[in-house]
């Protein structure tokens, strides 16, 4: 009973560029919203370029892929941005990175590269080499204070606050305690992974590229990543495979909610509960590290299976760790959930309404609380999930608190996954290499991350290569919704409003053109320069 | 001695009329200046005398004017006391104006010297009739200082007027004449013989004339609700005016309630408390109102009205302990009243002086722009943050000192003026809170965007705002002085001040209460010294913005309104309540305003009215005059 | 034993005791999180380590305001050990009474809010204002508490109040006012000013070495000089005994506040003056008990 790829889980049409706002506003009315999209530089095959977008149908358990093109002299598509306010940014880091151009998109300024990128260079064209070094021009990105006038004030957060356990740079506006506004600026943890996974990585090293995107979460990114291949060559993963990915991915889902509580317990004033909470975390740190010996960043992922197995006595071993885990959690998180003053802080705060989280089409947790009933382990079933039996928490309170409570929920589903897993493990092989790569064929590959819906699209290409590589972290889809959640709210609320996304930063902002290997300055850019000043 | 009292009025006469006359001209303007210079030294020296030589309750009787009728001049121990507050007052601000004058209008200029003079004759006068004459020129010549400020002032003199003259002084008007008729003459002596006696059988008119008379002082002395001429009036008013007005004028109505409270009235109880009542509302409301602004001047005068209210409060607390019994608790506040009025007259020219001085250089009033003036102007920082930390009652300097006399009197007695004092100590904290905002939204934190200013003021401005820096460090460290002043004041309106442990501290007796002032002084200025050295920097580098570059520095800085914004959220209900009240007094304003309209169609323009005035008085006193034996 | 000696021994005690109660209590706090914690010198161990470096002034600040801030506030908090009887019981007392103590710890916050300002950093602004938020709120408890002491113990001098008579109007007065010493020191729920992850520190973010160090000292000092005068006001006898109640009074509290402080969540600023608005309700009881003579 292999399931490997699924009748229907995503279908790539050619749209043109004059019907394809009404398409998009057909299919955002049916109840899907944006996922992600992409640019391709597509010369070398047809002398075009290509932009992709994924929309994500969940009532249909479906993604609808929509592909422009445009010709090489005239690289532009019109946007789709004022018909779903989601594409925004995909569209921003297609024209910055690829070059594309789209016509009336609101905001097409830069998003990934720094503001001193001289003009006209886009790195992942194809006649762009990996390790070519660029100039800059003299940066002008700092505390602009564009918005502040004499009664409000400009308060920069980042890049290095201690909030924040990843560089990203907001700027909020104040006025008498209150934030008026928000101006973010990411993408500092930039690593140039895309490129490098096009230019000098073959298909299998890939999953272990994609696992250190993030290190929280770097086992759904190589999960997806396999699964976009899988799908895309028709690869059949042994059922045994399907299940040891499935429960590494809860595993992981609870070892990540973990963390999050201790950091927004932090984030309040509450570092007791901080500390009990990563205590217990640790037996899930031990749970990992006894399946595939790592505490995090598994490597437990190929093309066509998992490379561990698990022995009769892992299991044991497993699941009496896993009972401990789940005591000390319910204990700890019964109490914070018992303390008063902690939860009144996060009720009502930092709220984002049911109607701007469609459009924005946030993922996750996030949009669980804010009502949407979204889960891809459910809507479009990867892995085991197909098998397994769980429920999925929606929340309609929209702030902070119903984040906190669909996390709780959560977690404690998680460790029920994990008992059915372990004990209805199937026999069998962990991993099928017998499969032969198609030449430019499309696959996506999606999983619910424990911080919401991480969508990874492939091209693949010749000689054991991907032509294209796009993963989307779920954090991307969800930080535009930020400004509006601290729009209003007390400064002293911006902390955990931020953090209530569960940001991950280093999934966000994997693209990039630095040359890995030497380290040098390719450009000043405001990271760097507070990195400089450190070192004096 | 009336020989030389008769020469120095002969004097101080010409020297101001001199003054006002070459005011109207518009060369010389620093002349008027030197000249009322001259004159103020001349009234605190004899402040100083008074207090200290002539023997309490003599005065010296002049006849001027004796055809038309006979007024006596003279000087006891509270005179004395509070002509000290004008001589210095005046002093620093006419020695500020050597500089501003030039500045002004001519009428501001004439009307300046002319207001001295109206107070130091206010303060000497013998006999109530001519107090309130006095009182009423006053007022006259303060509405031109008014008047002839900057913008909105036509608009902040015409409510001033309506409040004060209307309103205030018919009352007061009134019942001089009532006291009068029922004494038979205006002079002090007289009145204090029959009238306590008298009141304290007939009731009602106790209760009558006690309403009357408070009411048309509290509205002078800026009581709540009849504050609310100050913020305007004070915001338009030039600096050196407004620190006269704050500093002197506002203390004469403390004058003539001390004579009055203590002297013409029965020792009463209930009275005393009604008063500290209105003192404690004035405290509390005025400086909550205070802590909202975010002009530089309105929320001096807020403040003034707060700090008043220590006054008053501190009175009638004194008063109501005695009338209870409680003698030493009493008289202590009653000195603490008294010494608070020097001490708010010294800090608070002094901060009205530096808000001018910014005001100069920047023509800004306002503290959500102002900022980062350290760096132009650091002699006038400096006396800013002395003045704020007096005003905020930081010990050693001199609004500790009386403010802590102000709880070590009402704290301890198991009266409802204990929970006065309470309040007391929680608006000292929101006044030092205001004034943390005050000094750094001024001269600390950035501006909003850039500042032309050229420099520092001229030196004649900021002498006088150092001689009251100097002033609030003295009077705090060596109390001794204003207090045996203060001593020799209240043997004038009978009242025996404790004998408070002298030199190196100040004790009160029976576990009340002690503080060591000087020593407190040596000590921290050694001790910050040598820290001081400890603490030298290594060196400058550029603040931390967790690691982004700065376009605007200016962006980042505290805007004023965002000061205390949660604190005064809570607080809400404080600023509901003065909102209903401000209404009320606006509406009081309109239909008074009504009057005064109608009355100044007739004259059509302000020196019109100047002569309307005068000559309207010279019959009223003719008329009067002939009734007085 | 001469009043000037034992004021110095009292000083001298004050400074080297205070540092070493901050380690008890990070230490008991450490305990309650099921983590080992720093020994419990660590805090003098910061202390010296702080002093030895050099102070770095931020350029924009305003320089002498800034270097003045933490000779003050370290001064005016000296100047309250000299007068507050802590080891023993004979001190400068008549320097100071209870109103000097009360005014001579705001002045401590005013500079540190002043040298917050001074620096110019906008953290440092926000930190600072709130501290002042905070300062107000405070007084306004604290206000009603001090006037039904007052009441109760007939005066405001330390001869009066040391040790308070027993009446039930002082007992609510005590109550009331250890809950107002929890406050003051600073204490989760009440470190609004210095929220390390909201505001980076707050008021203190530019001060750096000898500055830092004078900073903490003062706040330690305060913690202590808070305790003292709330175990002053029930400790009845004098000698030798009352030092060594004191002591292990003082490291009882330490422990008994820290363990509080492991069980709360941080407040915002406008939590925290409403709760301290409501708690005014406290001293007011305790104001009307003294003023009935209970």
């Amino acid at each position: 009973m292999g399931r490997s790829t699924l009748e229907g889980r995503f279908r790539v049409i050619d749209v043109s560029p004059d019907e394809v706002a009404e398409v998009v506003r057909e299919l955002f009315e049916d109840g899907c919203y944006y996922a992600t999209g992409m640019g391709v530089d597509e010369r070398p095959l047809n002398g075009r370029f290509a932009v992709y977008h994924a929309i994500n149908c969940p009532k249909r358990g479906v993604y609808v892929i929509l592909r422009l093109t445009a010709p090489e002299d005239r690289p532009s598509v019109p946007s789709i941005t004022p018909v779903l306010r989601g594409a925004e940014w995909a569209e921003r880091e297609a024209h910055d990175m690829v070059g594309v151009t789209f016509e009336n998109h609101p905001n097409l300024e830069r998003l990934i590269l720094p503001e001193d990128w001289p003009d006209g260079v886009y790195p992942l064209r194809k006649d762009f080499p990996y390790n070519r070094k660029v100039a800059g021009t003299g940066g002008t990105a700092g505390v602009r204070g564009e918005r502040h006038d004499e009664a409000t004030m400009s308060v920069p957060l980042g890049p290095y606050h201690p909030l924040l356990h990843e560089p990203e740079y907001f700027e909020l506006y104040v006025r008498e305690d209150r934030i008026v506004g928000a101006d973010y600026r990411g993408f500092h943890v930039h690593r140039g992974m895309e490129k490098l996974a096009e230019s000098r990585m073959t298909l299998n090293q890939i999953p272990f590229l994609a696992e250190r995107i993030c290190g929280i979460c770097g086992c759904t990114h190589s999960a997806a990543y396999c699964q976009a291949v899988e799908e895309a060559a028709g690869v059949e993963v042994p059922e045994r495979a399907l299940y040891i990915r499935s429960l590494m991915l809860e595993v992981e889902r609870i070892h990540s909610h973990l963390l999050w509580f201790g950091v927004a317990c932090h984030l309040l004033g509450f570092d007791s509960g901080f500390m009990h909470f990563w205590r217990a975390r640790e037996y899930v740190m031990d749970i990992a590290e006894l399946i595939t010996g790592n505490r995090k960043t598994y490597g437990i992922n190929l093309v066509g299976g998992v490379r561990r197995d698990l022995s009769g006595e892992k299991i044991q071993k497993t699941l009496k760790l896993l009972e401990m885990a789940e005591g000390e959690s319910r204990e700890v998180i019964d109490n914070v959930v018992g303390m008063k003053e902690l939860i009144a802080r996060m009720e009502g705060v930092g709220v984002l309404r049911r109607k701007d989280a469609r459009e924005i089409g946030v993922v996750g947790p996030v949009a669980r609380a804010s009502g949407i009933d979204t889960d891809v382990r459910r809507d479009h079933p990867y892995a085991a999930y197909g098998d397994l039996d769980f429920k999925v928490p929606v929340y309609r309170g929209c702030d902070v608190l119903s984040r906190f409570l669909v996390r709780i929920d959560e977690t404690f589903e998680s460790f029920s996954l994990v008992r059915q897993i372990l004990e209805n493990l199937p026999d069998g092989e962990i991993i099928n290499e017998e499969y032969s790569l198609p030449y430019m064929e499309f696959g996506l590959g999606s999983t619910e991350a424990p911080r919401g819906e991480d969508v990874h699209m492939v091209l693949t290409g010749g000689e054991n290569q991907v032509y294209r590589w796009h993963p989307r972290a779920p954090t991307y889809n969800n930080l535009p919704a930020v400004p509006l959640m601290l729009e209003g709210e007390d400064v002293a609320d911006a902390p955990i409003i931020i953090a209530s996304i569960d940001p991950c930063f280093s999934c966000t902002d994997h693209v990039s053109i630095v040359d890995a290997g030497s380290g040098r300055v390719l450009w000043r850019g405001p990271l760097l320069e507070g990195v400089e000043r450190l070192r004096r | 001695m009336w020989l030389s009292f008769s020469l120095f009025l002969l004097v101080l006469f010409s020297l101001l009329g001199l003054a006002a006359l070459l005011g109207l001209s518009r060369r010389t303007s620093w002349l008027p200046a030197l000249l009322s210079t001259v004159a103020s030294i001349m009234i605190l020296i004899v402040g100083v005398e008074g207090s200290g030589n002539w023997r309490a309750g003599a005065p010296v009787g002049t006849s001027i004017l004796s055809s038309l009728s006979s007024i006596s001049l003279g000087v006891d121990g509270l005179s004395a006391f509070f002509l000290i507050i004008l001589g210095l007052i005046g002093l620093c601000s006419s020695i500020y104006s050597l500089s501003s004058f030039k500045h002004g209008a001519t009428t501001y200029r004439a009307a300046y010297p002319l207001f001295i003079l109206s107070m130091f004759l206010a303060l000497t006068v013998r006999s109530l009739l001519w107090f309130v004459i006095f009182w009423e020129l006053m007022t006259l010549f303060s509405q031109f200082l008014i008047a002839n400020g900057r913008e909105g002032s036509r608009g902040a003199a015409l409510r001033y007027f309506c409040t004060t003259k209307g309103a205030a002084d018919f009352m007061l008007l009134s019942v001089v004449v009532i006291i009068w008729k029922l004494s038979g003459s205006p002079a002090y002596s007289v009145i204090s013989s029959v009238l306590p006696a008298y009141m304290s059988s007939h009731r009602l008119t106790f209760v009558l004339i006690s309403a009357g008379m408070l009411t048309g002082l509290g509205i002078k002395a800026t009581l709540v609700p009849f504050h609310f001429w100050v913020p305007d009036a004070y915001t338009s008013a030039p600096g050196e005016a407004a620190a006269l007005m704050s500093g002197a004028m506002e203390k004469l109505p403390v004058y003539m309630m001390f004579r009055y409270l203590l002297t013409f009235s029965p020792l009463s109880a209930p009275l005393g408390l009604a008063v500290a009542v209105a003192g404690t509302l004035t405290l509390f409301f005025g400086t909550m109102f205070a802590l909202r602004q975010t002009d530089s001047k309105r929320l001096l005068a807020y403040h003034s009205v707060g700090q008043m209210g220590y006054i008053v409060m501190a009175l009638g607390a004194g008063l109501y302990l005695l009338s209870r019994g409680y003698t030493l608790l009493g008289s202590l506040a009653l000195m603490a009243s008294l010494f608070h009025s020097l001490n708010h007259a010294t800090f608070k020219s002094l901060l009205f002086l530096t808000a001018s001085s910014v005001y100069r250089r920047t023509g800004l009033r306002n503290l959500n722009r102002l900022g980062g003036l350290w760096k132009v102007m650091p002699l006038t920082a400096v006396s800013a943050l002395i003045g704020s930390l007096a005003i905020a009652g930081v010990p050693p300097l001199n609004g500790f000192v009386s403010k802590w006399m102000i709880y070590v009197s009402t704290m301890p007695s198991s009266t409802v003026v204990s929970l006065f004092g309470a309040l007391a100590l929680f608006i000292s904290s929101v006044t030092a809170a205001s004034f943390v905002k005050y000094f750094t939204t001024v001269f600390v934190r950035p501006p909003a965007g850039e500042l032309n200013v050229s420099g520092e003021v001229p030196p004649w401005m900021t002498v006088p705002q150092w001689i009251l820096a100097a002033l609030c460090v003295f009077l705090g460290v060596y109390p001794y002085l204003p207090l045996r002043a203060i001593s020799r004041a209240l043997g004038v309106v009978g009242v025996k001040a404790p004998a408070l442990s002298s030199f190196p501290g100040v004790v009160v007796p029976h576990g009340l209460g002690n503080v060591a002032p000087l020593a407190f002084f040596v000590f921290m200025v050694v001790l910050t010294s040598i820290l001081l050295l400890l603490v030298r920097p290594a060196m400058r580098l550029p603040g931390w913005t967790t690691g982004t570059r700065v376009l605007r520095e200016t962006a980042m800085r505290l805007p004023a309104g965002s000061y205390y914004a949660s604190f005064e959220e809570n607080f809400g209900e404080v600023y509901g309540f003065g909102a209903a009240v401000r209404k009320l007094g606006l509406w009081i304003v309109r239909c008074v305003g009504g009057v005064a309209r109608a009355a100044e169609r007739c004259s059509a323009d302000m020196n019109g009215m100047l002569i309307g005035a005068f000559v309207g008085l010279l019959i009223f006193v003719v008329v009067l005059g002939r009734g007085v034996p | 034993m001469m009043p000037e000696l034992s004021t110095l021994v009292n000083v001298a005690f004050v400074v080297l005791f205070a540092p070493l109660l901050d380690g008890i209590e990070r230490r008991v706090k450490a305990r309650l999180q099921t983590r080992q914690g720093p020994p419990i010198l660590q805090s003098w161990y910061d202390l010296i380590k702080l002093l030895k470096r050099p102070s770095i002034e931020p350029s924009g600040s305003f320089g002498w305001l800034f270097r003045l801030a933490p000779a003050v506030a370290l001064s005016s908090v000296l100047l309250a050990s000299t007068f507050v009887p802590s080891l023993l019981a004979r001190s400068m007392g008549f320097w100071g009474d209870l109103i000097a103590f009360v005014y001579l710890l705001a002045l401590a916050s005013l500079f540190l809010a002043l040298g917050g300002f001074a620096s110019c950093n906008p953290y440092a602004q926000i930190g600072s204002h709130r501290e002042i938020s905070l300062l107000m709120a405070e007084e306004f408890s604290l206000a009603f508490i001090v006037a039904g002491l007052a009441v109760s113990a007939g005066g405001l001098a330390f001869s009066a109040m040391f040790p308070l008579p027993l009446k039930a109007s002082s007992v609510v007065g005590v109550l009331a006012f250890a809950v107002m010493v929890y406050v003051s020191g600073a204490r989760v729920p009440f470190d609004v000013a210095e929220a390390e992850p909201e505001i980076v520190e707050g008021p203190l973010i530019e001060f750096s070495g000898r500055s830092l160090g004078l900073m903490k000292l003062t706040a330690y000092v305060r913690r202590l000089l808070l305790f003292t005068v709330l175990l002053n006001f029930v400790i009845p006898f004098g000698g030798v005994l009352r030092s060594s109640v004191y002591v292990a009074a003082l490291l009882v509290l330490s422990a008994v506040y820290a363990a509080f402080e492991a069980y709360f969540g941080r407040f915002r600023t406008a939590d925290a003056v409403r709760f301290l608005k409501r708690f005014a309700a406290a001293g007011f009881v305790c104001w009307l008990l003294a003023v009935l003579g209970w």
